[in-house]
């Protein structure tokens, strides 16, 4: 498990980009760069085939005009970044302002879970299926 | 632990660790028990070259962050894009010393 400050370095920088990056899409938002959408993603570029959350940002977008439908329709991965990139910071601040461990210690726990044997299997089989769903939409 | 074994344990897994922790693992191997020698020579290390080209190739993915056991980190780069392609290049960079780091953490467990 990585040492609680750099989790919490990386964590916050993470959500602070995600945030940024939301914004920014928000706020430029055209239909035509929904379209083609997904330009920053490498492995798509490389490939030519959409990774697992391609399709989150546009996801994000559409929960942002509160199209939840259209949202998991484009990637349910969405709801989740959307929830972690504003949950996640003010955890981190509030653990930060308390001196207390609560997201460092749901994180191993969290860890844990993901590393039972069928746990593990159950999410590599959604995020597959979800996979294959987003080449199916957006190849 | 012998000097010999001692001696044939870094010669054959050094490039595992970081180079400044050398001679605290030769302390740590000298002052260890013969029979953990069988305990350290099972451990699994993982390979910092190998995880560079996991990461260039299955990075984006998460995969190299899986690999060395940091599994919360990998779940959160294959859901985020790798980190909208940030995080990957990043990793590129980052995950050998991760490697090292954790077979460190890995003989210290097999030690104690």
């Amino acid at each position: 498990m990585p040492q609680k400050k750099w989790l919490y370095t990386l964590v916050i920088f993470s959500c602070l980009t995600g945030v940024l990056w939301a914004c920014w899409n928000v706020t430029h938002y055209t239909p035509i760069n929904v379209a083609s959408g997904a330009d920053v993603c490498l492995f798509r570029r490389v490939t030519g085939i959409p990774c697992p959350s391609c399709g989150s940002t546009r996801a994000i977008l559409h929960i942002s005009r509160l199209e939840f439908r259209e949202a998991l329709y484009t990637n349910p991965i969405g709801f989740l970044l959307a929830a972690g990139i504003i949950l996640f910071p003010l955890w981190i601040l509030y653990d930060l302002a308390k001196s207390k461990n609560t997201f460092y210690h749901f994180y191993g726990s969290m860890e844990a879970v993901i590393r039972k044997r069928w746990v593990a299997a159950l999410l590599i089989f959604l995020v597959a299926a979800n996979w294959l769903w987003n080449i199916y939409k957006f190849a | 632990m012998e000097q010999s074994k001692v001696d044939m344990f870094i010669a054959t897994n050094a490039k595992f660790f970081e180079s400044h922790l050398i001679p605290q693992i030769h302390d740590m191997l000298q002052k260890a028990d013969d029979s953990k020698y069988l305990m350290v020579q099972s451990s699994n290390f993982k390979d910092p070259t190998t995880m560079l080209i996991v990461s260039i190739f299955g990075g984006h993915l998460g995969i190299d962050r899986f690999m060395v056991g940091d599994t919360g980190l990998g779940v959160a780069k294959l859901l985020t894009c790798g980190g909208i392609g940030i995080w990957t290049i990043v990793d590129w960079f980052l995950i050998m010393g991760r490697a090292r780091e954790v077979n460190f953490i890995n003989l210290q467990r097999a030690l104690y």
